[in-house]
């Protein structure tokens, strides 16, 4: 009897030491224990705040229906077509710059002024271009993320040694002979860098477009129909799953990245180390 | 020797010329390209504006004051944000950079945290602040939090276990420590951080008066879009982009002088 008990605690001890393990050894206990302080902080005087039960009820609620899927698909598939057509522009942008000259020469400078140009501000201008349609949001995230991509770029090809680019040109080869044996090669870690920054800022942009030009399916629809009708919980619901599928993006970009370019040293997404 | 100075000015002058010719030479182009277009009359006035009105529209938001208003205002929350924001990042990395047991528990959260894009927090903060000064402070305060600490902790990281050898050697009191090792350690990548956290604040002040304030350049834009005044539009953008170069100049000169060891 003594013995079974004994077993017994050894077994319950060695679950409880394993669960708590597994809470520490993954980051969970500080979201765990926020979640719990808040369910019961709510529980004891809540003053309209959704606690996070209520949170799960309505998020149950709102995966049942379709038009929530919908606006994950839009949101999903307008920063895909953005982000390539924007790491399409950069990364030629930044490889004309970097292998030609007279590019460089011409504007290089210019250039680097973009990184101090808030992209938010070219909202107004969009809109007065092109409306408050999928165009003007398409335009804003492809800006968005060619802006990192091309100084990133051109920043890899930069940092070539001149030994090599000597070496190419003794053989005199010529640009795009250069551009497969030499540039991409030492300009792939950088673009692979501007690559995961350029994501970072596509998602961004297209949730800033979304909430500001509020027209068509998306993502901060949630966020919107929060703010009209007052329901302070579709908003957080909205602001996770946009942070979970940011997140989300950033996982498969740096999978297909490790894949693509195995010897890749990365920084941490979406800063520049520069 | 009169002779040597002026041929040494005048080899500055050229360096200067060589550097700034063709960012002269390209931007006069484009303006020039812009403004035949305008000439051209192909694209009127709302859809487009010439240069020189762009040029006479800044001038004109210049001596009314407005320009002034706005600027004044953008750059107080950039710095209120950057303060508050910067300040806790700062010791919060002083605190996780010291204590990796903590740091082990809060960095799959914090991770996570600050790749969220701090614009959508809009919408929630003006339910809670109303559209004031504090809904825009605060995000900014939260988008400076995360790479500040990150900066921190990444520096303190980084400190070699060699010169921590030495400072217990040495018998250095933890004041000590942390003025002559840590500080100058982290502050490298503190300046980075800072870099970073001012870009991204300067845009993001931007956009949060889109979304609603009483002043500020992005509220001034807003408005002269809604009037379609492409003219103050496109002004805006020109004193947002060279404010924030100026902005990142003026700490990166500012970081220059205080790391006096790195640039010499």
């Amino acid at each position: 009897m003594v013995y079974l008990s004994s077993q017994a605690k050894a077994l319950a001890d060695s679950t409880v030491s394993r669960a708590w393990r597994a809470v520490t050894g993954t980051g969970l206990l500080l979201p765990l224990s926020v979640l719990l302080v808040w369910q019961l902080a709510d529980r004891h005087g809540g003053e309209g705040i959704p606690n996070p039960a209520a949170l799960a009820a309505t998020f149950l609620h709102l995966v049942r229906e379709s038009a929530f899927w919908w606006a994950l698909l839009a949101s999903i598939r307008r920063v895909m077509i953005g982000f390539a057509c924007g790491a399409l522009v950069g990364v030629a942008t930044g490889l004309a710059l970097g292998g030609l000259s007279w590019m460089r020469w011409l504007f290089g400078p210019v250039v680097s002024l973009w990184r101090y140009m808030p992209i938010f501000s070219l909202i107004p201008l969009l809109v007065l271009w092109l409306g408050l349609g999928e165009p003007a949001k398409l335009v804003l995230v492809a800006l968005a993320t060619s802006v990192p991509v091309t100084l990133s770029t051109y920043e890899g090809m930069r940092v070539i040694p001149q030994k090599y680019q000597d070496v190419a040109d003794m053989f005199g080869l010529t640009f795009w002979v250069r551009l497969k044996l030499l540039l991409l090669p030492a300009a792939l870690p950088f673009v692979a860098n501007g690559l995961r920054q350029g994501l970072a800022f596509a998602w961004m942009a297209t949730v800033v477009s979304e909430l500001f030009l509020s027209s068509g399916a998306g993502l901060s629809e949630l966020i919107v129909a929060g703010q009209e009708q007052f329901r302070p919980d579709l908003m957080l619901i909205g602001i996770a799953v946009i942070a979970i599928t940011g997140i989300a993006l950033n996982k498969a970009l740096d999978r297909l990245i490790h894949y693509a370019v195995p010897g890749a040293q990365l920084s941490i997404a979406g800063e520049s180390r520069s | 020797m009169q002779n040597h100075a002026n041929s040494l000015r005048i080899a500055r002058v050229g360096t200067v010329l060589r550097a700034v010719l063709p960012a002269l030479l390209t931007t006069g182009a484009v303006l020039a390209a812009w403004q035949a277009l305008c000439w051209s009359g192909r694209f009127p006035p709302p859809v487009l504006v010439a240069p020189s009105d762009v040029w006479a529209t800044l001038a004109d938001l210049a001596r009314n004051g407005d320009l002034a208003r706005n600027w004044l205002a953008s750059i107080r929350r950039v710095v209120l944000g950057v303060a508050v924001g910067g300040l806790a990042g700062f010791l919060f990395g002083i605190l996780c950079g010291t204590q990796p047991r903590l740091w082990r528990q809060v960095a799959p959260s914090f991770a996570g945290l600050r790749q969220v894009p701090f614009i959508v927090l809009g919408p929630l903060l003006i339910m809670v602040f109303g559209i004031n000064e504090t809904f825009i402070v605060f995000m900014l305060a939260v988008a400076t939090f995360f790479p500040l600490a990150l900066a921190v902790i990444d520096g303190l990281q980084n400190v070699s276990g060699r010169y921590e050898e030495v400072t217990f050697l040495l018998q250095l009191g933890a004041r000590d420590r942390f003025r002559l090792l840590y500080l100058p350690a982290i502050l490298p990548a503190l300046l980075t951080g800072s870099r970073i956290a001012l870009n991204r604040c300067w845009g993001l002040v931007v956009a949060a008066e889109l979304f609603g304030a009483s002043s500020g350049l992005g509220q001034m834009m807003n408005e002269a879009r809604e009037m379609f005044d492409i003219g103050t539009v496109m002004a805006g953008a020109i004193v947002t982009t060279a404010t924030g170069l100026l902005l990142d100049m003026a700490l990166r000169t500012s970081a220059a002088r205080v790391m006096y060891w790195k640039h010499r």
